[in-house]
């Protein structure tokens, strides 16, 4: 028999040959549209790669004419590049794994402008977010972040800013004699009072029967009278110790359970405060009110005085936002493809048929890229050179036991950036990235309705920590010298902002287990209070005083019956609670007097019976 | 299930090696149980196409064994989960699983390790099954087959006498 066939060799041979061929005509291509597509599924936006030429023999991939789109700004590019060398190890490809030694990008530049847009079809952004639906929908606190932030910055992004004439107001102050504010029944702070009112009853009547579900009253008086029932036992011979012992523990339990009715108690306690503090925010939320109302009959007036509140958010929510955008996306990327993994002596993956054994000796993930070293270009359409060094980027932190760090500068003109950042997913989520950017944008700009703003001093900071527990951002972001300008400059707002020479914005955000909370703050409030004032001069305050003092005494009748319900609420609770922490006093006093009398009848019968064992010795 | 029989009598009828036949019974069975990763069946067509192996027989056995893993897989499970956390084994695997090409013929699972050591322990009786039943099918029993109706119809239709055959 012979071994090989023949016609088998043949057509081995001429399969070999003809994949060769075909390999050396569509490889490059379908890498490359394998490259861009899998780009454009992480970026959500356009990728463009001039050139993508694999050189198997010598373990190279060259890549050229980098582009990758920012999807909050399609005619700019997040990161170009002229050309990026990748040196593979080519002892890993045939097992299947992707492990680059050293990757060398030239001419790296961030924000230079586009000549087309680099958004993607609507078509293709449907496809690739139904994708990532997926990997989104396990409960993750970066994702949720992400989609809290969005709705505040667009809620603040939404608002517009006011306008209104400064001759106009002058006008108004003279005229203003006749103060009028809405009808009683329309007015937000009298409607408040109202509903106030009837939840602080509900809350108090929640509580009493809560209260009384716990039964305090009840349980110290079936105390008192189980020690009382105890009270005067007799206690004559040495055998009437074991019975006055076992009263004794009954009392025990007694005394025991006493000490869970204090814990109730104190419970109730608690209770009972959480009521005062919601009565008090309730007269905070009902002087906010009182203010809306001033300003709305303002409003009625034709006096649209300028709203810092309002302003604040229009101006600022833009700000933040795309301060934190990049970051949030950064630990959305890292916690979607970075699996936290302990180091297990093998894992398993359980498959249709059978199970998979990971061993924990492997030494390469599927994919590596033990270091990328960037070298900034200089760059003719306005972005900026980044230079620095990306080691250990993989999905298996858990194989190569590194974690990922980032290490990225630039520097043109007045712009400067600096990243630093560590993601670790090896034994459990530990991700720190802190951004350092200045003059970037170049030209920071903001449409606020009437009013647009305009600045080349922007300058942020922003730290990001990432665990499995929670996210948090904080940062602040400062805009210098903002230039304002408006198509009518005699309007208010405009007037206002003018006088502003910088914007501070202060942000902490936070996601976890105990929910989201976005606070941002900024400086521009006060800075418009104060410019506010020293447009409108003391007319202005006098005129909200005015009106404040019409509104107060519209609503002084309901809103004294509301102090007084409040009062008389908590006056009721604290004498409840009051009388419940005297009768478990009077019980607890009871016990203990029970249990030392018995306790000492025990004493001395003890002592009794040693003294007459001595006599009887010595006898 | 006529066409099945027909197909292994023709195959039996010819006048291959045994050797052939019972080499194509071998690697249909190595297929049939291995073709959860793609890469062993790779392998697996590349050996058929290079060795003088009975194609016929290699597809026949290849269908009848992949009906068989519905049942011995849960017994591959068992056997392959056991030798693959096997303490003393785990360098071995280790140092494999960073082997090039190893990786992608599935080692790493349970039922296919399990199968493979199924395959392995039934080679040597498989072999010897065949080598001895072709030949004693051949020395006492295929004239008396020819004489059924049966065969003789099948005759006529060109699938007897290795007609399969190429």
């Amino acid at each position: 028999m012979k071994l090989f066939r023949k016609s088998g060799i043949i057509a081995f041979i001429s399969f070999a040959v003809l994949s060769s061929v075909f390999g050396f005509f569509f490889l490059d291509p379908l890498a490359k549209a394998a490259a861009m597509n899998f780009g454009e599924r992480i970026f959500k936006a356009k990728v463009e790669i001039d050139k993508f030429d694999i050189q198997a023999l010598k373990g190279k991939v060259i890549l050229e004419g980098i582009a990758v789109a920012d999807r909050n700004n399609p005619m700019i590019n997040l990161f170009e590049a002229k050309n990026a060398d990748f040196d593979l190890m080519t002892s890993q490809l045939p097992g299947g794994n992707i492990i680059i030694d050293a990757v060398s990008v030239e001419g790296m530049t961030t924000g230079g402008a586009r000549k087309t847009s680099g958004q993607l079809s609507e078509a293709r952004l449907k496809a690739i977010e139904k994708k990532d639906a997926k990997l989104a929908a396990k409960a993750e606190f970066a994702h949720g972040l992400g989609v809290k932030a969005f709705e505040r910055a667009k809620e603040q992004a939404g608002v517009k800013l006011p306008v209104a004439g400064l001759e106009d107001i002058g006008e108004k102050f003279k005229s203003a004699e006749n103060l009028n504010i809405a009808a009683k029944e329309s007015l937000e702070s009298y409607k408040l009072i109202g509903e106030t009112g009837g939840k602080i009853t509900q809350k108090k009547d929640e509580l009493l029967n809560s209260i009384k579900a716990v039964e305090i009253d009840k349980k110290a008086a079936e105390m008192k009278k189980a020690a009382e029932s105890l009270k005067g036992i007799k206690v004559a011979s040495v055998e009437d110790i074991p019975a006055a012992k076992a009263k004794l523990d009954e009392l025990n339990r007694v005394y025991a359970e006493l000490q869970q009715a204090k814990k109730q108690l104190e419970g109730v306690k608690l209770q009972a405060e959480s009521f005062y503090a919601f009565s008090a925010s309730s007269l905070n939320e009902i002087n906010a009110a009182k203010e809306r109302d001033i300003n709305n009959a303002m409003a009625m007036m034709n006096i649209n005085m300028l709203n810092p509140s309002e302003i604040e958010k229009a101006i600022i929510g833009p700000v933040w936002y795309s301060r934190i955008r990049n970051v949030l996306d950064t630990a959305r990327l890292a916690n979607r493809y970075i699996p936290a993994k302990k180091k297990k002596k093998y894992a398993q993956i359980k498959r249709m048929h059978g199970t998979d054994i990971i061993f924990s000796g492997r030494q390469y993930p599927n994919f590596w890229i033990k270091k990328i070293v960037l070298n900034g270009g200089s760059s003719d359409n306005g972005g900026l050179g980044i230079s620095g060094m990306i080691k250990d980027l993989t999905g298996e932190q858990d194989i190569t036991g590194l974690p990922i760090s980032i290490k990225l500068n630039g520097v043109r003109g007045n712009q400067r950036v600096t990243v630093d950042g560590v993601i670790d997913h090896r034994d459990a989520v530990k991700d720190t990235i802190t951004a350092v950017l200045s003059g970037i944008p170049a030209k920071y700009t903001a449409g606020l309705g009437n009013v647009s703003m305009a600045s080349d001093e922007m300058r942020s900071k922003v730290e990001l920590v990432n665990t499995d527990d929670f996210i948090s951002i904080k940062g602040g972001a400062e805009i210098g010298r903002p230039v304002f300008s408006a198509g009518n400059t005699s309007d208010l707002t405009y007037q206002a902002l003018s006088s502003i020479d910088g914007i501070a914005v202060d942000f902490t955000l936070k996601n976890g287990a105990d929910g989201a909370n976005i606070e941002i703050n900024s400086d521009i409030k006060d800075r418009l209070s104060k410019a506010a004032a020293k447009l409108y001069g003391k007319k202005a305050e006098e005129l909200k005083a005015r009106l404040g003092a019409r509104v107060e005494e519209t609503v002084k009748s309901e809103k004294d019956k509301l102090l007084k319900q409040a009062q008389g609420n908590k006056d009721e609770l604290a004498k409840v609670t009051g009388s419940y922490a005297s009768s478990l006093k009077g019980t607890e006093a009871e016990i203990e007097k029970v249990k030392a009398e018995i306790n000492n009848k025990i004493s001395a019968l003890q002592k009794k019976g040693t003294e007459n064992l001595l006599k009887g010795i010595f006898k | 299930m006529l066409g099945e029989l027909t197909k292994l009598l023709s195959i039996v009828n010819s006048n291959k090696e045994p050797g052939e036949i019972a080499l194509g019974v071998i690697f249909g069975m190595f297929a049939g149980f291995l073709l959860l990763a793609p890469f062993n069946a790779v392998i697996i067509f590349v050996f058929v196409l290079l060795l003088n192996v009975n194609t016929a027989a290699f597809f026949l056995f290849m269908g009848i064994f992949k009906l068989i893993t519905f049942i011995i897989d849960p017994l591959g499970d068992i056997i392959g989960r056991a030798v693959l956390t096997a303490p003393f084994l785990e360098p071995l695997f280790s140092a494999m699983s960073n082997l090039p090409f190893i990786p992608f013929t599935g080692f790493n699972n349970t039922v296919i390790m399990g199968d493979f050591i199924i395959g392995l322990f039934l080679t040597a009786p498989v072999w010897i099954a065949c080598m001895k039943l072709i030949k004693y099918y051949r020395d006492n029993m295929r004239e008396n087959v020819k004489k059924f109706g049966i065969i003789k119809a099948l005759k006529a239709g060109n699938f007897f006498e290795g007609g399969m055959e190429e």
